[in-house]
C-alpha cells in the first residue's frame, strides 16, 4: 500500500523557505487537497515532493524510501505528478503522449507490452479521450490537453499521485468526472494529493486538507472541521461565508450571494 | 511499427539505393574521364554528410525543444567550420581538423545553451536571434582567417566553405561512425520523446535528464563536426528532413531517427547530382542548392510557429 511521509519539510526556491517545517503522513486510500492563495507555495511544494526541486530542509519519503536517494525510474513507478507543458511544436498524437506514462515500466528501447497497452487504454477511458486518441495534441483545446496530461500520469500507475491544479481549464462535467476518478484511485490503495483553488470542490472530494497560509503557517485536518470563516479569511485574505444549509456547506465570497 | 511505416521504410531504402545508382551511373555521362570507382567516395561522403546533418538536426530540435533548431541556422556548423579552417590553415592533419571541428561545434552549442536558457525558458525568437548572431560572429572570424590565409589555397577553401562534396577527404571512416551515432540516438529514442516536452516533465516520468542531455549534446556536436570535416558547412538538411519525416512517420523518435538518416543521406546525394547536372562546365557547390531549398521552408516554418503562438 502506498504512503507519503513528509518530515519537517521546508520548500522554496533559491534556498529561501516559503513555509514553516511541514510534517504529515498521507496513507493509502486518502485524497488530500492543498489550498492556499497564489504564491503560497502549492506548486513549489508539489514539485519538491516529486523531487523536481531540492527541499530547503527536511525529508520526503514514498513507501518508506527517501526520494532523493531513489533513481528517477524507480521513483516514477511510485510517484507521479500531473504537469502541463506538452510541447505543441511537435505533432505527437494523444495516444503517444499518454504512452509516455509507461516509460518507467518499459525497457530502455523497444515497443509497448500488452500490460502497457492496457494501462494506456484504461487511462484514455478514464479521461474520456478514446475518441481523440489518434488526434495530434496541438489540435486539442486547453481542457483536452489538460486531460491528456492527467491521462499520462494515470497510465504511469504510481502509488502516489500528485496533481497541480488538475481542474484548471476543465468544464464542470470533466471536473466532477476527474474528482470521482481520484476517489476511486484512492479506494484502490493509492494516495492522491492535488492543489485546488475551489474550496467547495476540495470539501466535497477530499478527505484531508492541507492549508498553506500566506505567512508560511500550515494546518491539516478533515474538511468540515478545518473550514471555518476565520481560517478561510486568513487563507485567502477575503471573507467567505457558508451559504449552505444544515450539513451541506457552500462557501462563497461575502457580498457575492 | 505499423504496416504503413514498414512500407515507408522499404521506400526509403529503395530511395537510398536509387540515389546511389543514379549518382554512380550518371557520373560518366557528365564527365567521361570519371568511372563509377572515382565517384564512389563522393557519393558515400554525400550520404554520410546528409545522414549526419539530419540526425544532428533531430537531436538539436529535442535539446532546444524547437523544430527550427538546425546546425547551420544556429551557427553550430559555423563554429565547427571556423575551428576546422584554423586547423587547415595551420597545416594540421585530418584528425586534428576533425577534432578542431568537434571543439568548435561543442563551443557553439555551449554558448547557445548559456545564452538562451534564462530560468529554463527557451523562446524561438531568442534562440534564432542568438543563432544568427553566433553564425555572423563565426562568419566574421572565417573571413578574417581567409584574409590572412595563403592565396593559392583560397579558391578551394571558398568552395569548401560553401558546402561542397567535390573534394571530400576519404569518407570510409564516416560510415561506421554514422552507424554508431544511429545506434546511440536510437537507444535514446524513447527518452527523447519525453525530453522534447521539457526537463521536468521528462524527469517526473523517469528520465535521468542531465545524463540524457549531455549524451544528446555530445552526439549532435560530433555529427555536425564530422559533416563539416567531410564537406564544409551544408545548411538546412537538418531542418528540411526531420520536418518532412515528422509528417510521414510521426513525431516518435524510434521511427523518426532512422527515417531522417536515410532520407537525409539520399537527399544530399540526389541534390549533389542535381547541382552537377545543373552546371556542367564548372562547380556548383551542393550547399548553394540546399540553401535555395531550405530558406523558403525555414521562413514558412517560422511564420507557422509565429501563428501558432
Amino acid at each position: 500500500m502506498a504512503s507519503l511521509q513528509i518530515d519537517q519539510l521546508c520548500f522554496g526556491r533559491g534556498g529561501k523557505a516559503l513555509n514553516q517545517p511541514l510534517t504529515l503522513q498521507a496513507s493509502a486510500g486518502q485524497v488530500w487537497a492543498v489550498l492556499g492563495e497564489n504564491g503560497a507555495g502549492k506548486s513549489t511544494m508539489l514539485h519538491t515532493l516529486a523531487a523536481l526541486l531540492k527541499p530547503v530542509g527536511g525529508q520526503v519519503s514514498v513507501d518508506g524510501v527517501d526520494i532523493r536517494r531513489c533513481p528517477r525510474k524507480l521513483l516514477a513507478r511510485r510517484l507521479g505528478l500531473v504537469m502541463q507543458q506538452a510541447n505543441l511544436a511537435f505533432p505527437y498524437s494523444v495516444r503517444e503522449m499518454v504512452s509516455a506514462g509507461r516509460y518507467a515500466h518499459r525497457p530502455p528501447w523497444g515497443g509497448l507490452s500488452e500490460q502497457d497497452q492496457q494501462a494506456i487504454t484504461e487511462a484514455l477511458a478514464a479521461t474520456a479521450l478514446e475518441r481523440l486518441a489518434e488526434r495530434p495534441i496541438n489540435h486539442l483545446s486547453g481542457g483536452e490537453q489538460r486531460r491528456v496530461a492527467i491521462a499520462t500520469v494515470l497510465a504511469q500507475q504510481p502509488g502516489v499521485l500528485l496533481m497541480d491544479e488538475p481542474v484548471h481549464n476543465l468544464d464542470v462535467r470533466h471536473q466532477v468526472s476527474l474528482m470521482r476518478h481520484c476517489r476511486q484511485l484512492a479506494e484502490s490503495g493509492r494516495v492522491v494529493m492535488f492543489s485546488l483553488h475551489d474550496v467547495n470542490l476540495a470539501r466535497q472530494y477530499a478527505d484531508r486538507l492541507l492549508l498553506l497560509y500566506p505567512d508560511g503557517a500550515w494546518e491539516t485536518g478533515i474538511p468540515d472541521q478545518l473550514l471555518t470563516p476565520q481560517r478561510l479569511q486568513h487563507l485567502f485574505g477575503v471573507p467567505l461565508r457558508d451559504l449552505g444549509q444544515g450539513p451541506h456547506h457552500f462557501w462563497a465570497p461575502e457580498g457575492g450571494e | 511499427m505499423t504496416r504503413a511505416h514498414g512500407l515507408l521504410f522499404a521506400g526509403l531504402l529503395c530511395l537510398t539505393l536509387l540515389a546511389f545508382m543514379l549518382a554512380l551511373l550518371l557520373a560518366p555521362v557528365m564527365d567521361a574521364s570519371l568511372g563509377w570507382q572515382q565517384q564512389l567516395p563522393r557519393v558515400v561522403a554525400g550520404f554520410s554528410v546528409g545522414g549526419m546533418l539530419a540526425l544532428a538536426g533531430v537531436l538539436l530540435q529535442v535539446l532546444l525543444r524547437n523544430p527550427l533548431a538546425e546546425p547551420y541556422v544556429l551557427g553550430i556548423s559555423g563554429g565547427a567550420t571556423a575551428a576546422a579552417l584554423a586547423a587547415l590553415m595551420l597545416g594540421l592533419g585530418s584528425v586534428w581538423v576533425a577534432s578542431s571541428a568537434f571543439a568548435g561545434s561543442l563551443l557553439s552549442v555551449a554558448v547557445l545553451f548559456l545564452l538562451v536558457s534564462p530560468a529554463g525558458r527557451r523562446s524561438s525568437d531568442r534562440l534564432l536571434l542568438t543563432g544568427v548572431v553566433l553564425a555572423a560572429g563565426w562568419g566574421a572570424l572565417i573571413s578574417f582567417m581567409l584574409v590572412l590565409g595563403p592565396e593559392p589555397s583560397l579558391g578551394q577553401l571558398l568552395f569548401w566553405l560553401m558546402g561542397d562534396l567535390a573534394h571530400p577527404v576519404p569518407p570510409w571512416w564516416s560510415l561506421p561512425l554514422l552507424g554508431l551515432s544511429l545506434g546511440a540516438a536510437w537507444v535514446m529514442a524513447n527518452s527523447l520523446d519525453l525530453l522534447v516536452h521539457g526537463d521536468e516533465q521528462a524527469a517526473v516520468l523517469g528520465v535521468e535528464v542531465r545524463r540524457l542531455r549531455l549524451l544528446c549534446y555530445l552526439v549532435a556536436s560530433l555529427l555536425t563536426a564530422l559533416a563539416v570535416t567531410l564537406a564544409g558547412p551544408i545548411g538546412f538538411i537538418g531542418l528540411l528532413v526531420p520536418q518532412l519525416m515528422r509528417y510521414l512517420v510521426g513525431a516518435r523518435h524510434a521511427l523518426l531517427i532512422p527515417a531522417s538518416l536515410l532520407a537525409g543521406g539520399s537527399l544530399l546525394v540526389l541534390l549533389d547530382l542535381f547541382s552537377r547536372l545543373l552546371v556542367t562546365d564548372g562547380w556548383l557547390p551542393v550547399g548553394v542548392v540546399t540553401a535555395v531549398l531550405g530558406v523558403p521552408v525555414f521562413l514558412f516554418m517560422l511564420r507557422q510557429q509565429g501563428g501558432a503562438r
